[in-house]
């Protein structure tokens, strides 16, 4: 064993050489340098010792603030033959306002985050309602509020910003939407003349693609100091497209809509 | 000058004589520190048709209480008190120690002036003092009925003051303290012992003023009333506003539109449009007239002091609850009144006529035009059936069996 340990040391001795050597120089070159400053300092880098990414918590899911325009696209049901939304509500877009939580179950390095993420939202459109016989329009109110949920599979690609320092997380969503909606007037549950009430839940699916600007990017350590009191790894401000179709395949309501969303965004 | 020796002990003696006398007579009046009165919150109650609860301020009295005083001023025992529920009687159950036969327990009520100053009783130097219950009280629990409107009055005995005048006379709210006392002597006599004072009353009759500028729209079943508030008649302690309709007899055809039209010029397309009068006058309602015997011709409300607008679809029954419906084309005479915190309500504004009319509402123009919507959240999806279910289960299975793989990682 001995023998083992005096071999290698051996081996190993003019490399040691080599490495004090070029010490020396380094060192001597640092005295030449600075012959007047007193005596050589030890050189100080000025790259981190330590990977920041050792300082961060862990990061289990992701948390989404949500809005954007929004109109349902309840008039494509009739294939131009009736607008009853557009002649009520008019031609302008609702506000759709809502959150989204998602589960980061799965950490592909150098590519991303892949799982399931769950989300609301809400919104309402209000018109005064027409008198019967076309004269005109009562002062009577006549509203509807819709309230799209959609459970949907979430993959952010965050090698960008991880491994090339570029701070944009483009992202994809796909899965299925739940929208509950309710005809009012006058402060009650409309009832249509066939004696059906104004309320109900529409299955479909739906689609989001966008981009999200990582916000810790442009203050490093503000983001850690972030991480360490809260726990919220990164912060982004998001643009999407999302599409939906929610009319249970034709059988109901058509609350899908073609629309944009932004909002701000954290993980966890 | 110089006083003789036995001329100066006489007056010794005479003058030690008179200054016992008075020691003695004061020996006879009873110890004054035993007597008391102590008057609990759970001792005073305005007993009322219908109970005000706590955040409708129950200890203040209205015009109402006023107008619905017990003029016989049964006595809290007497069952007609309790049962009779048209009445308004204050009842006040103080707890007595250390009274005898000889004392009066009395109730004063004062605005500003303190009552247990036998001068402010007399007559006052700083406010009122009048007195509402004088007896010598027989038990330590005596039950007192004082008749609200008394109170209200502000009038001592002999004033007059028992007439529904009085519920018109406030103009204010007045803040008033109520003393019970045991007294020795009638209304002069000093009280005996330590008196109760209650000062969580107020007296607030003074309606507000009505609203002005009233205009109609005529909805599905329900009239939308809109109406105006002078920014001097925005008072805060307005509560909300109340409707009142008639609906006109049949052939009464209402303004210039016929029946079955909005009033006004034409029908008009439903914009609100002053309508100074009914082709067919009302017979009940009238422009400044009080509410207190129209009551079964509630037919709405809005809450809030800033309501400028509200609707009338049913008229309120005497408990609250809905009653009858405003009818499709039948003419209806409707007029505003401003109410309070406490209930005091304005005279009635200006009356308008309109008819309710119908609409199509979002929902029925969507079915109308074949739109397969609706059913009730129970009913979504009609036709998938237990796809949906299927759906969530393997949603579910999907999310366990992730999260055990991540374990496993």
């Amino acid at each position: 064993m001995n023998r083992m340990f005096a071999r290698a040391r051996l081996r190993r001795l003019p490399f040691l050489f080599i490495a004090t050597g070029l010490a020396l120089l380094g060192g001597a070159n640092v005295a030449l340098a600075h012959e007047d400053d007193g005596p050589p300092q030890p050189r100080r880098s000025r790259a981190p010792t330590r990977d920041p990414a050792e300082y961060r918590s862990d990061q289990n899911g992701a948390f989404e603030f949500r809005l954007g325009p929004y109109r349902p696209r309840i008039d494509e049901e009739f294939g131009g033959g009736a607008t009853p939304f557009n002649d009520i509500f008019g031609d302008g877009q609702g506000v759709l306002v809502g959150f989204e939580v998602d589960w980061q179950v799965l950490h592909i390095p150098h590519f991303g985050s892949l799982g399931p993420g769950v989300g609301w939202q809400f919104t309402t459109f209000t018109g005064n309602a027409p008198f019967g016989d076309g004269s005109g329009t009562s002062q009577q109110p006549t509203s509807i509020w819709v309230m799209p949920a959609y459970a949907v599979a979430v993959l952010r690609i965050d090698a960008l910003a991880r491994d090339f320092d570029i701070p944009l997380v483009p992202y994809a969503k796909v899965g299925v939407a739940y929208t509950l909606y309710e005809a009012r007037d006058a402060g009650a549950t409309s009832v249509a003349s066939d004696g059906v009430r104004g309320s109900g839940a529409e299955l479909g699916y739906q689609m989001q693609g966008g981009a999200m600007l990582h916000l810790n990017f442009f203050a490093p350590q503000a983001g850690l100091d972030m991480d360490a009191a809260t726990g919220v790894n990164n912060a982004y401000l998001f643009w999407e497209w999302m599409y939906s179709d929610v009319s249970s395949f034709g059988r109901g309501m058509q609350l899908g809509a073609s629309t944009w969303m932004a909002g701000v965004a954290i993980e966890f | 000058m110089r006083f003789p020796l036995p001329l100066l002990a006489l007056t010794l003696a005479l003058s030690s004589l008179l200054s016992t006398a008075p020691a003695q007579a004061q020996s006879t009046t009873p110890p004054t520190s035993n007597a008391s009165v102590v008057l609990p919150v759970s001792g005073f109650i305005i007993r009322r048709g219908k109970e005000r609860t706590s955040g409708e301020q129950p200890f203040w009295l209205n015009r109402e209480d006023c107008l619905k005083d017990d003029l016989e001023l049964l006595s809290p025992d007497d069952p007609r008190a309790t049962k009779d529920t048209s009445r308004t009687v204050i009842e006040v159950t103080p707890n007595l120690k250390g009274f005898n036969s000889t004392m009066n327990l009395e109730v004063w009520i004062g605005t500003s002036a303190n009552c247990t100053d036998s001068i402010e009783r007399r007559g006052g130097t700083t406010g009122r003092c009048w007195n509402v219950y004088s007896k010598a009280p027989t038990q330590s629990g005596v039950k007192i009925a004082i008749r609200p409107r008394q109170v209200i009055a502000q009038k001592v005995e002999g004033d007059s003051w028992d007439s529904e005048a009085t519920c018109d006379l406030g103009t204010d709210r007045v803040a008033i303290t109520m003393y019970l006392m045991l007294l020795k002597g009638g209304n002069d006599g000093d009280v005996l012992g330590t008196s109760a004072t209650w000062d969580k009353t107020l007296i607030d009759i003074a309606a507000p003023p009505a609203p002005t500028d009233i205009k109609v729209s005529p909805g599905d079943g329900r009239l939308f009333p809109d109406w105006f508030v002078a920014s001097a008649n925005d008072l805060e302690d307005t509560f909300g506003f109340r409707f009142y309709c008639e609906e006109l007899g049949a052939g009464n055809a209402v303004g210039q539109g016929g029946a079955g039209n909005f009033v006004g010029q034409g029908g008009g397309a439903g914009a609100p449009t002053a309508a100074t009068g009914c082709s067919s006058a009302p017979g009940v309602l009238f422009q400044d007239m009080r509410t207190d015997a129209i009551q079964a011709r509630r037919c709405g409300f809005a809450t809030g002091r800033a309501a400028r607008s509200g609707q009338a679809a049913y008229f309120v029954n005497e408990n609250g609850s809905q009653g009858e419906p405003l009818k499709n084309d039948a003419d209806y005479a409707i007029g505003v009144t401003t109410s309070d915190l406490v209930f005091n309500e304005s005279k009635l504004s200006s009356v308008v006529c309109a008819s309710p009319k119908e609409v199509t509402t979002f929902f029925e123009a969507y079915r109308d035009a074949g739109g397969k919507g609706g059913g009730a959240y129970c009913g979504y999806a009609p036709g998938l059936g237990s796809w949906h279910m299927l759906g969530l289960g393997l949603g579910a299975f999907g999310l366990v069996g992730l999260r055990r793989w991540r374990r496993a990682q």
